[in-house]
């Protein structure tokens, strides 16, 4: 039947990357806890709760046991990294992003993910913009591995992301994110002037604060870290007012 | 790699359970028989290499975590694969929307390249594979993921009836329903087979 579709065919797997795949696999394999078989559950039941798991409900927390899951997300830019800014918000119409008014836009926080890859996030009155660094440097419209992901651009993001989408029963929203299994993961977000403090939890209860500034949050975290990942997360919102609100992450 | 298992048992089932044990040798020749085929689905439902190679790690990291508390219906786990890869496909769809295709020019692995995407004829597989996915992502949501398992996955309508749990005549009317609307929306898309769909 896939053949009335004209599908490309299957690729044989390489096996340089079946075998990394499965040395990355392997460390954690090892570290989990053996489980006692419990009662068996219907295929269908065990694929609809993977698909629900964004639902969560919070047991008593702790912190994450691992280290992983704690890496701080954000430092603050310097000269150099405005620069770069500017240039990445300069470069905007190559990289397929139309902004109103880049020159309103502020650099807020610069984060690391990994060693080769950075992210300088800004923002002005309406939106907020993250420029994707490789090395260091603003790679430019013309090489691979950089971008500009902006709030309320349909082609980059659901549209409906930006300031004037917050509200006081919706006060934060996370509008990109860039994940990897078992390495660092950065989700990007912004909030209202209201929101005192932003903490994601992942399905285990461990929490992971996020860098809040400006309006703009980072959480850092590493997807995979924890032997109960099951790779839905939930935001908790501390408002200035003391009252608490849980949100599910996107 | 995980080495191959001199004594080996031979069907998924028994692998399962003693992965479920604890066995890792065992879930080890569950990925062997099977990584290659998640991968080619994933890269299906994405139109990514580089997505599917993550998609294929956290689907067989799911299933390592679920191993205890799932019980294989089919014979086979590929099923059971494939719909968690499908899962977790719309899991990053909702959350990237478009910003996935940022991600998939990003650096994923610093020691596997993606060979196959430095062929040129793959160019035009993928403009077809996205076209493809376009329209199934406007199929309701029944026939969607009928398509994506029996069209997309190569699975039978008898695997897939298991997996979604109903009756195999419905996935049948749900396939052929899904057919009528995909001939509509890919009319004009050169990706039919010889227009014959």
């Amino acid at each position: 039947m896939a053949d009335d579709l004209n599908l490309p065919p299957d690729r044989p797997m390489p096996d340089l990357l079946k075998e990394a795949m499965w040395n990355r696999l392997a460390p954690g394999l090892r570290a989990r806890r053996r489980r006692r078989l419990g009662l068996p559950l219907a295929v269908a039941s065990g694929v609809g709760a993977l698909a629900l798991g964004a639902t969560l409900v919070f047991s008593p927390v702790h912190d994450a046991g691992t280290d992983l899951t704690r890496v701080p997300a954000g430092a603050k830019p310097d000269a150099g990294d405005a620069q770069l800014f500017k240039a990445c918000l300069d470069s905007a119409p190559d990289l397929g992003v139309s902004l109103a008014d880049p020159d309103s836009l502020r650099l807020t926080l610069k984060v690391d993910q990994g060693a080769e890859r950075s992210y300088l996030v800004g923002r002005n009155a309406t939106l907020a913009a993250v420029c994707v660094l490789r090395d260091g440097q603003n790679a430019g419209p013309y090489r691979p591995y950089s971008g500009l992901m902006v709030t309320d651009d349909r082609d980059w993001t659901h549209g409906r992301e930006g300031y004037a989408y917050l509200s006081a029963t919706r006060p934060i929203c996370g509008f990109a994110s860039a994940t990897n299994a078992y390495r660092p993961s950065v989700v990007f977000g912004v909030a209202t002037p209201d929101v005192a403090k932003v903490e994601m939890y992942g399905p285990d209860d461990s929490m992971t604060p996020a860098v809040l500034k400006d309006g703009i949050f980072v959480v850092k975290f590493v997807e995979g870290g924890s032997p109960r990942d099951d790779y839905s997360r939930k935001f908790r919102v501390t408002m200035r007012d003391g009252s608490v609100h849980d949100f599910p992450g996107r | 790699m995980p080495a191959e298992r001199p004594d080996s048992p031979g069907g998924d089932q028994e692998l399962w359970a003693l992965a479920a044990g604890g066995d890792v040798a065992a879930f080890g020749e569950l990925f062997n028989r099977h990584v290659a085929g998640v991968w080619n689905y994933a890269y299906r439902l994405t139109g990514s290499w580089a997505t599917a190679e993550d998609l294929a790690s956290l689907t067989f990291l799911t299933a390592w975590r679920r191993v205890g508390e799932v019980t294989l219906v089919n014979d086979s786990a590929r099923p059971w694969l494939y719909t968690v890869t499908a899962n977790l496909a719309r899991r990053e769809q909702r959350r990237l929307g478009r910003f996935a295709a940022v991600l998939t020019r990003l650096p994923r692995n610093p020691v596997v390249r993606d060979h196959a995407e430095d062929v040129a004829g793959q160019v035009d597989a993928d403009r077809r594979l996205k076209a493809v996915l376009d329209a199934v992502a406007k199929l309701p949501r029944a026939e969607r993921r009928a398509v994506e398992l029996c069209l997309l996955g190569g699975l039978s309508n008898g695997e897939a009836a298991a997996v979604l749990g109903i009756a195999e005549p419905s996935v049948r009317a749900r396939i052929s329903r899904a057919r009528t609307r995909l001939r509509e929306l890919l009319r004009d898309t050169g990706v039919l087979a010889g227009g014959d769909f």
